[in-house]
């Protein structure tokens, strides 16, 4: 039986990119660009990926992971400046489960030496205890362990 | 301001009990049914049902119901599951913006100077 949950939260990821805000945003509007660096996930296989880059255009992003289960990710474009802000909604589905539902929002500014800012912020509704790995997460796998955990990996950098 | 003061009475009312305090410690070894927690108590399982009742409304512990079994775990557990989902999906962009910032370098310096 499924337990029905929905765990809202609120992430940030900044990235300072050695290249100038047109051609970041660019990585960001154009299919092409967007799919080489958003769509490929190593040793899952891609099945489909759209990009209508416009206000209220869609974007769908479907692969499989090496189970054969369907990662699908599809997206909603709801405002958008050029070489300033993009914000959209997106669900992640695991075969035919909806697993979240977020808004993004991608925040760009010029630095000095043709340099960008980027700043990805998220706010999720993870729903009944699923996550992305396809795994089911519930408190009786998780102890109080993984907090400290993720703590420690919180303190070392990522890269 | 006020609002945080009636959790605060609500949690040290929770915890001034030593039947609460048992279940709570039992919870930190892992999420446990009604009856579990009852276990080692010897008190009626109506009176288990009203300390949970306290502990749950108290913010400490939650439930969930699967079919008619009514599980209870430390609400710090709920935290860590969400602290992983993010933990997960911050990875999963991390990554791509890390392929996004190789694309760029690809990109400079395939550009004439």
């Amino acid at each position: 039986m499924t337990i029905r949950s929905a765990e809202h939260t609120t992430f940030v990821i900044e990235r300072r990119l050695k290249a100038p805000v047109a051609r970041v945003f660019r990585a960001w509007s154009i299919p092409e660009s967007k799919r080489q660096w958003f769509a490929c996930h190593g040793d899952w296989a891609s099945l489909e990926y759209a990009l209508d880059f416009r206000p209220g255009g869609a974007e769908k992003n479907y692969v499989a992971d090496t189970d054969g289960l369907l990662h699908a990710y599809d997206a909603h474009y709801i405002d958008i400046v050029p070489d300033s802000r993009i914000i959209y909604a997106y669900e992640m589905k695991l075969g035919e489960t909806r697993i979240s539902a977020s808004l993004a929002t991608v925040a760009f500014k010029a630095e000095p030496g043709d340099g960008t800012r980027m700043v990805f912020t998220e706010q999720v509704v993870f729903l009944d205890g699923y996550a992305d790995n396809g795994a089911r997460l519930q408190g009786t796998e998780i102890g109080l362990n993984n907090l400290e955990l993720f703590l420690e990996r919180e303190t070392s950098p990522i890269h | 301001m006020i609002e945080s003061q009636v959790h605060l009475d609500r949690m040290f009312h929770a915890l001034s009990d030593r039947s609460r305090r048992g279940m709570i410690d039992r919870l930190g070894r892992g999420p446990a049914s009604v009856t579990e927690l009852a276990a080692p108590l010897a008190v009626a399982l109506p009176t288990v049902m009203k300390h949970l009742q306290v502990l749950e409304e108290s913010g400490l512990v939650l439930s969930e119901k699967s079919g008619r079994v009514r599980t209870y775990r430390l609400q710090q557990d709920a935290l860590a599951a969400v602290e992983r989902w993010v933990e997960q999906r911050k990875t999963r962009w991390t990554a791509a913006f890390d392929r996004m910032d190789q694309l760029l370098a690809d990109e400079t310096e395939a550009l004439p100077e």
